[in-house]
């Protein structure tokens, strides 16, 4: 198992991460996510040992490895940009982590055949780096952090930069190549679609701190905060703010914070009702219906259109609801 | 584990000691001790009462030479720039039929001895010149001259990186609306600016401490501080004077290389960089032909007239044209020298090989020392290593000569001379790796740290190819310089093993035509092999992609 504890790194006055600590369990893929700038690339850096903490430490299967060089770690690092050499072809890339650990020449060879054909690149072993799409360069990158069979492998953001067909075939190939050679992976995102659909095991952060953690099934179902329920996707959040407003309407019964399902939120056309309608959208084959009731903006899964400024009444059902401990 | 990471560090710790070591023994031996020995002996020797400095000072004729000195290195260097950065351009960006040999052309006025190119040019500007105007002993003789010798530094220097910057960071500039000229002030400018930078630094300290063509071009009339030192060392014999001027010019120098050196680390920022080959395009369109025959015409006209007065001038004889001074040099008979004029050439050849290999060791351990390392120890480290290039060659080889008896007798070892010739190549092969060297991403060298290669691999796998271009310019160059090095060489050549300048010098000094003519077809020879190592390096030279 890999341990990070109590890492604390700050760029001047900017703290990077704030004692942040993280467990990451071998054998299965954990996702770190968060916006843009919380300090989740920073914290592959500290594992990968590119970047010293001011304090706290990294450790590996019990011991520590702060001292040890990243070039001795043996975690793979999968770039944002990918960070590809263009003096080197695709195949001295992907061969590139054998040879530094003396591999003789022909077993290199097989190697690197072997995983481009994984990621589906066979036959590019003489390409130059240069001549790549983006979607093959982020291939050649992954077949070069997988080749040296990397006890942990990192990606940092790997797809970010790719549209969006593209993003999905390749997340369901990583998740078979992950699965497939039962990797230990710590995958850096924001983006909540590809968190859900590769994570194991997800951790959330903001500002440099962890906020969340847990399977994605758990972190859905206990989002715990406002933010990490707005973070992974639920759709109507309601903030502590929020929660008073709809409380005083009658729309809920206490002012707590909580997420509401759209399927949750029934609307009926009432002249003399609480709340409007401000749009309604045909959306993958349902209209989703935006009500404003006390100020408060409700997004509702409903079977027909409804004309923007239509009063309504609003019902919430309580088995669409998931109540959250504090806003942040 | 513990083992393994000890070893690591005390393996890494030794490289760099090794890094720094090298160059700082080099040049404390080879440059420092002989400067410091020339300076004592100069301050120290003298027999006035006064300090030499003080009536260095305050003499209003030493100050006029020294205020000369400035004004016109600053307009040579504007010159230089003004005509070679377009020239770069064109160099770098297009491909066209005898690109290579251009290329490889432009050198050889760069590293052709001082005398050649200060004769040529007192018969190209002199009253019987194709030109019919009489420019010798004025200021434009001298600024025509420097351009003439320097073209090929903003060439270089300006094009190596120029043909690595990704031509469509000027693409998008182009797509969001600018001009071609709003491109290249906005995008393309503060791109190359690293190496813009080193080519004026270049540019500047050579002008600066001009020697052959100032004395030659300027008559007694112009003086720069290096003449002056000269005179006073040589005609007035007034060694304190002479050694008080080279240490104003010593920290005159420094200071500005320190300025240059801060300024350059500020300037100087991380980019992709491109193999050469994807970022030349083929001319195309009206634009493009002017700019190519514009250049093209330049270099012509600006670079081939004093070398094409050279080539006349070796094969003209009273009665019309022989090649008669091109036989005559297997002949040992001529005057001046103890061997034939042919064996020069040998011998200037094989202190080349040694100099250039001196010169790229010591210089690239040098140039990671200051790429890699931050702060004081760089900026200090770069400026010092740019001192030999702003210290005269003569002064230099008078160092040698005065200092390196002692603890080791080299005065006489055939190490000598390349060893003066490493020291002045070193500069060069230091100021054409940093900015590459700098340039090479981090973000490489992690990737590379990640898939388990330690520093000194990452160095040899990442830096080295990315480097190694550039690297081989600098060879090329520390080669070429070594070949036509005149002013530190003529102190310390041995009588009976001349190098190729130096016997042109011995035959130049000589009277009539046949030496004469046997000098212009020594300096021909010169030329035609300064050019000709400038080829095969550029065929050797790193184009395409791949495995380096």
């Amino acid at each position: 198992m890999l341990a990070v504890t109590d890492v604390r790194v700050s760029f001047g006055d900017l703290v990077a991460l704030r004692d942040v600590a993280l467990s990451v369990p071998l054998g299965s893929t954990t996702v770190v996510m968060g916006p843009s700038g919380c300090g989740k690339s920073t914290l592959l850096r500290v594992i990968a040992g590119l970047q010293q903490p001011e304090r706290g430490h990294v450790d590996w299967m019990g011991e520590p490895i702060d001292g040890v060089p990243p070039h001795e770690r043996g975690f793979g690092l999968m770039f944002q940009d990918y960070a590809l050499f263009p003096h080197r072809s695709v195949g001295a890339n992907v061969g590139f982590g054998l040879r530094m650990a003396k591999w003789d020449e022909a077993a290199i060879r097989a190697r690197v055949s072997e995983m481009l054909e994984l990621v589906g690149l066979a036959g590019y072993t003489t390409r130059s780096i240069g001549n790549l799409s983006g979607g093959e360069q982020q291939r050649v990158a992954l077949a070069r952090a997988l080749a040296p069979s990397p006890r942990v492998l990192m990606l940092d953001e790997p797809i970010g930069a790719l549209d969006r067909d593209l993003r999905s075939a390749l997340m369901r190939e990583m998740r078979s190549i992950f699965r497939g050679l039962e990797l230990s992976v710590i995958y850096v995102t924001h983006d909540q679609h590809e968190a859900f659909g590769l994570a194991d095991h997800i951790a959330v952060m903001r500002s440099g701190e962890i906020l969340r953690t847990g399977s994605p099934e758990h972190l859905w179902n206990h989002p715990g905060s406002a933010f990490v329920a707005r973070f992974i996707g639920h759709e109507n959040v309601i903030d502590r703010k929020a929660a008073h407003q709809l409380a005083a309407a009658g729309v809920i019964d206490a002012p707590n914070p909580m997420t509401i399902t759209p399927e949750a939120v029934a609307v009926s056309p009432a002249p003399t009702g609480p709340g409007h309608v401000v749009e309604s959208r045909f959306v993958t084959g349902r209209y989703r219906t935006t009500v404003r009731v006390a100020g408060v903006d409700l997004l509702a899964a409903a079977s027909s259109a409804m004309p923007t400024g239509t009063r309504v009444g609003v019902t919430i059902s309580p088995e669409g609801v998931t109540h959250l401990e504090r806003d942040t | 584990m513990i083992r393994r990471l000890l070893r690591s560090s005390v393996a890494q710790r030794a490289g760099a000691a090794a890094l720094i070591g090298v160059p700082t023994t080099f040049l404390g031996y080879f440059f420092i001790y002989p400067l410091v020995t020339v300076l004592a002996t100069g301050l120290v020797g003298g027999d006035q009462s006064t300090n030499p400095i003080v009536d260095v000072l305050g003499s209003p004729s030493l100050r006029g030479v020294a205020w000369f000195t400035l004004w016109q290195a600053v307009a040579s260097t504007a010159l230089t720039l003004i005509l070679g950065i377009p020239g770069a351009y064109v160099l770098a960006r297009y491909e066209f039929w005898g690109r290579r040999f251009i290329r490889a052309a432009v050198t050889v006025p760069f590293v052709l001895p001082t005398v050649v190119v200060g004769t040529a040019f007192l018969v190209l500007l002199g009253p019987d010149g194709p030109l019919g105007i009489d420019l010798r002993r004025t200021v434009w003789a001298i600024l025509i001259a420097h351009v003439f010798y320097n073209y090929a530094v903003v060439v270089r220097v300006v094009g190596a990186f120029w043909e690595q910057v990704d031509p469509r960071l000027t693409e998008a500039a182009r797509v969001l609306g600018a001009t071609r000229w709003r491109a290249f002030v906005h995008v393309t400018l503060p791109l190359i600016r690293p190496s813009v930078l080193a080519a004026a630094s270049i540019v500047f300290l050579f002008t600066f401490t001009s020697f052959g063509v100032v004395l030659i071009l300027g008559g007694f009339g112009l003086a720069t501080l290096e003449v002056e030192i000269y005179t006073q060392a040589t005609a007035l014999l007034d060694l304190p004077a002479a050694a008080a001027l080279s240490l104003l010019q010593l920290v005159g120098i420094g200071g500005l290389l320190l300025a240059y050196s801060r300024f350059q680390q500020r300037a100087t920022g991380e980019m992709r960089m491109r193999a050469a080959g994807d970022t030349r395009r083929r001319i195309r369109g009206r634009a493009d032909r002017w700019i190519v025959i514009g250049n093209l015409l330049v270099m012509a006209v600006a670079l081939g007239s004093p070398l094409l007065v050279l080539l006349i001038r070796s094969v003209r004889a009273a009665d019309g044209f022989t090649l008669g001074a091109y036989t005559g040099l297997a002949d040992g008979d001529v005057g001046a020298l103890a061997v034939s004029p042919l064996a020069a050439v040998g011998t200037s050849l094989r202190y080349a090989a040694v100099a250039s290999v001196i010169a790229v060791i010591v210089g690239l351990a040098a140039a990671a020392v200051v790429a890699y390392r931050r702060g004081r120890t760089a900026r200090v480290f770069d400026a010092v290593l740019m001192l030999p290039l702003g210290t005269s060659a003569v002064t230099i080889g008078f160092g040698f000569l005065l200092a390196l008896d002692e603890p080791i007798d080299l005065r006489t070892s055939i190490w000598l001379i390349p060893l003066a010739h490493a020291l002045v190549a070193i500069p060069f092969v230091v100021r054409s790796s940093v900015p590459v060297m700098r340039s090479v991403r981090t973000r490489l060298r992690e990737a590379a740290a990640t898939l388990g290669a330690d520093p000194l691999q990452t160095w040899r796998e990442v830096d080295l190819p990315l480097v190694g271009r550039a690297a081989l310019v600098a060879t090329g160059f520390a080669f070429a310089i070594s070949l036509g090095e005149f002013g530190a060489t003529s102190f310390i050549a041995r009588p009976g093993a001349p190098t190729l300048p130096v016997a042109i010098f011995r035959l130049l000094g000589q009277p009539g035509s046949e030496t004469f003519g046997r000098a212009m077809a020594l300096s021909v020879i010169l030329m035609v092999l300064t050019g000709g190592v400038m080829l095969v390096l550029d065929r050797f030279r790193f184009e395409g992609r791949g495995e380096f």
